[in-house]
């Protein structure tokens, strides 16, 4: 016995001195002081978006000890399956990641927590990094962040950079230039196969993600007094801006460009136009920034550093909201236009983003914050937004300030000059669209708006038919919903105060 | 053997069990929901009378889904019949490999509808499409893809669909087509009958029955298509491929209105019920 308690002590002993060694060299007390604590993060099945949220979180678990579990649920369902857990108080998860378009349903009640204080004195995740429109605008409520970026989402054009060069053409500055660019290379072979190819390449298929593409055409028609005059109602009566020339306008783009790209163009989602473009069939396209990594991706592109992008194409004439005419660009209507050209760059869905739920105990929400901070830091998401299965796109300034790990991505200096370039151009834009962001956002856009642009294309709907039948549906939502809450949710997200 | 009542009543109370909580419970509370103005997300649940049903049903996307689908079943539904009893009737004789080809033949309505989505629009499709593949590998020109043409997109829903059914049919059927006796086909052959002789005067005589059920099997999975369109259109071009059962799941999951969703479902589900009655009157004659 005796010689047992004297082998046990000398175990002890030998523990306490391990732990004691291990404790002064690598100063774990304050390191792992998520010990024993648990985040549940939920997020979409992806593999996008979960991809770098599971890579990661073995890491921060090594260091600060906080166990990550990232619980994945399908797109369609994330949104209810998050709504469902805080209305019913289940509170299973403790952040998540999701569109900040939710915000609208998500903050009202009360279940995100309040980040303004905690994002601006944490130096480590370098809040004033993330591009103004990220910052002030996406992450913000009513004046109050809510989240933290994780990927800056808007639209870009993307052009053969070979094909233009060729021809003498430059890229697009007007949706006219568009037009005439992809009319120019429809029916070439641009590829070397030997078949014919397209001049502009979109997603437009029905109950997928194409009325986002039709909301960048539109976008430069209908705002250009900055970020705050909104593109979707009038800030004065929660009157839609749906039914006026400008609509028209980029309805009648839209329809021209849905013949001027693969025949089943209307049934092509963004994974297809994605695939013909980086598969070298297509002069033109439209996208966020995905195109750009994966035109540098070796298994799969065929036109690696054949690719620029420029800031979405604008327009001469804006909407004068009080005739509900198009007029032509002057320095008060159009601020901010270049050139006399009036752009506004469409973030649309606004970038994938992390908010902490506020039921969540306090340690779990200290280590909830730490976990999005460390995902969103400058050495982790830096690296991120250069790998395309990630699905994270850029938003930090030093993202486009610093070549270096766009080059060890694989893209040429050039290109990614060039790419940078129109990142840099859309968010540095004062005058960028934000994507709306009120209850019942969902009908807006996936279901009437998507709807009724699926039957104009196919001809089921006219011009004025599809405005109206647009307008009429979203003001009796509106009015169903109440329109004064409605419009006071709809100047909060803009970040009005009067 | 011959089981008592009481042994047939526990032997079908585990199924029933199952049945209770996670079909018929779910399904109850779902048509409760219909009359309410429910939702997950609010404590305000008002009564609301027929007002959903009403909506749905003077809503012109429901007309138009409710139009597709009777298309989709007028034509899917006799051609699933007359290509299934046609495998049916080649597989009826012996046959070099026949378990084998029996296997093989149900491999598409094995492979779910979602993949099966998947799976056919990416071979329709213009640009990455093994159809265009090979056209172009032959110097042909380019085949558009018909899920993307107004007025090719539900002919193409419907071939899909025979395609997936079809087999299975056949699975169905075959047993039936053996079950008819030796003798009635010999009667025939001495009759000199031919193929079609025999097909309308032995084969459906002998199997009326089982027709009848098949067919409002199919009639039912027919009202019911979801799946498929799902992921292959979504519903389009346009709303040509607009089924109820696409507009229930939109309406619930997209505008996240699901007394609405739930109602259109309802309406499918007594579309189905009808079905049913009429299969069980028919039956009893």
């Amino acid at each position: 016995m005796r010689r047992y308690l004297a082998n046990a002590a000398v175990l002890v002993l030998g523990a306490v001195a391990i732990a004691a060694c291990s404790s002064g060299g690598t100063n774990t007390s304050s390191n792992q002081k998520f010990s024993g604590t648990t985040v549940r993060v939920v997020t979409f099945t992806g593999p996008q978006i979960a991809e770098p949220l599971q890579r990661r979180a073995p890491d921060f678990e090594k260091l600060t000890g906080a166990k990550v579990q990232v619980i994945t649920v399908p797109f369609s369902d994330l949104y209810q399956k998050i709504l469902t857990d805080f209305a019913t108080k289940t509170n299973s998860y403790d952040a998540m990641v999701f569109d900040p378009q939710w915000m609208g349903d998500y903050v009202p009640p009360g279940y995100l927590e309040d980040l303004t204080g905690r994002v601006q004195s944490d130096s480590s995740l370098q809040w004033n990094d993330i591009a103004p429109f990220f910052r002030d605008f996406s992450a913000t409520f009513k004046g109050k962040v809510y989240t933290i970026p994780l990927d800056g989402d808007f639209q870009m054009v993307y052009y053969r950079t070979d094909l233009l060069q060729k021809d003498g053409l430059k890229p697009p500055e007007t949706w006219d230039d568009y037009i005439s660019i992809a009319q120019h290379y429809q029916g070439k072979d641009l590829n070397g196969d030997g078949r014919a190819d397209y001049g502009s390449c979109w997603a437009m298929k029905r109950s997928a993600q194409s009325y986002w593409m039709w909301l960048s055409v539109a976008a430069s028609f209908l705002q250009s007094q900055g970020t705050k005059q909104g593109a979707f109602f009038n800030t004065n009566d929660m009157q839609p801006l749906t039914n006026n020339a400008a609509a028209a306008a980029a309805l009648n783009i839209y329809k021209t460009l849905s013949k001027l790209g693969p025949p089943d163009q209307l049934n092509n989602d963004v994974g297809d136009s994605r695939g013909l473009f980086v598969g070298g069939r297509c002069a033109l396209s439209l996208d966020w920034g995905d195109i750009g990594t994966l035109a540098i991706d070796t298994t799969q592109s065929k036109v690696i550093d054949k690719v620029g992008a420029v800031i979405l194409p604008g327009s001469k004439k804006v909407l004068d909201r009080s005739t509900g005419q198009l007029t032509d660009c002057n320095p008060t209507l159009c601020p901010y236009a270049v050139n006399g050209v009036n752009h506004a760059p469409f973030a649309a869905f606004g970038g994938w983003s992390g908010a902490i739920n506020k039921a969540s105990s306090a340690k779990v929400k200290d280590a909830a914050f730490a976990f999005l901070s460390y995902m969103s830091a400058p050495a982790q998401s830096n690296v991120d937004v250069t790998i395309g299965k990630t699905g994270f796109n850029p938003y930090r300034t030093s993202q486009f300030s610093n070549l270096d790990v766009w080059t060890k991505a694989g893209m040429s200096s050039q290109a990614a000059n060039n790419y940078l370039g129109a990142i840099k151009d859309s968010l540095q834009s004062p005058n960028m669209v934000l994507d709306l962001r009120i209850p019942q956002t969902a009908y807006y856009q996936q279901t009437s708006l998507d709807t009724a642009l699926a039957q104009f294309l196919a001809g089921e709907l006219g011009t004025q038919a599809t405005m109206a039948q647009i307008t009429s549906q979203w003001n009796k939502k509106t009015d169903e919903i109440g329109r004064q809450s409605q419009l006071d949710l709809y100047k909060a997200s803009l970040s009005v105060t009067k | 053997m011959r089981l008592s009542r009481r042994d047939r009543l526990l032997l079908l109370a585990p199924l029933a069990t199952l049945m209770l909580v996670w079909f018929a419970g779910p399904a109850l509370l779902g048509l409760l929901a219909t009359l309410t103005s429910y939702s997950p997300f609010t404590t305000d649940v008002r009564f609301v009378g027929l007002a959903n049903y009403a909506a749905v049903l003077r809503d012109p996307q429901f007309a138009t889904a409710a139009r597709n689908v009777g298309l989709l079943t007028l034509f899917a539904v006799p051609l699933e019949l007359t290509a299934g009893f046609a495998i049916a009737w080649l597989l009826r004789r012996p046959l070099r490999g026949r378990a084998a080809w029996r296997v093989l033949l149900l491999l598409p309505w094995l492979v779910s509808p979602i993949a099966s989505g998947v799976m056919w629009h990416f071979l329709l499709s213009t640009t990455s499409g093994i159809a265009d593949f090979f056209l172009g590998w032959l110097g042909a020109a380019q085949a558009s893809s018909p899920a993307g043409d107004l007025h090719l997109a539900l002919p193409a829903v419907v071939a899909i669909e025979v395609w997936r059914v079809a087999p299975f049919v056949a699975f169905l059927l075959l047993p039936g087509l053996e079950s008819i006796p030796r003798e009635r086909w010999d009667e025939a052959t001495l009759a000199g009958a031919s193929v079609f002789g025999r097909i309308f005067r032995v084969a459906v005589p002998g199997m009326r029955g089982l027709l009848l059920t098949v067919s409002m099997l199919l009639i039912g999975l027919a009202l019911g298509t979801f799946d498929t369109i799902l992921i292959l259109t979504g519903g389009g071009p346009g709303t040509a491929t607009l089924t109820p059962a696409l507009y229930s799941y939109d309406a619930a999951f997209s505008t996240n209105d699901w007394p609405a969703g739930a109602a259109a479902a309802w309406v499918v589900a007594a579309a189905v019920f009808v079905v049913g009655a009429v299969y069980v009157r028919v039956a009893r004659e």
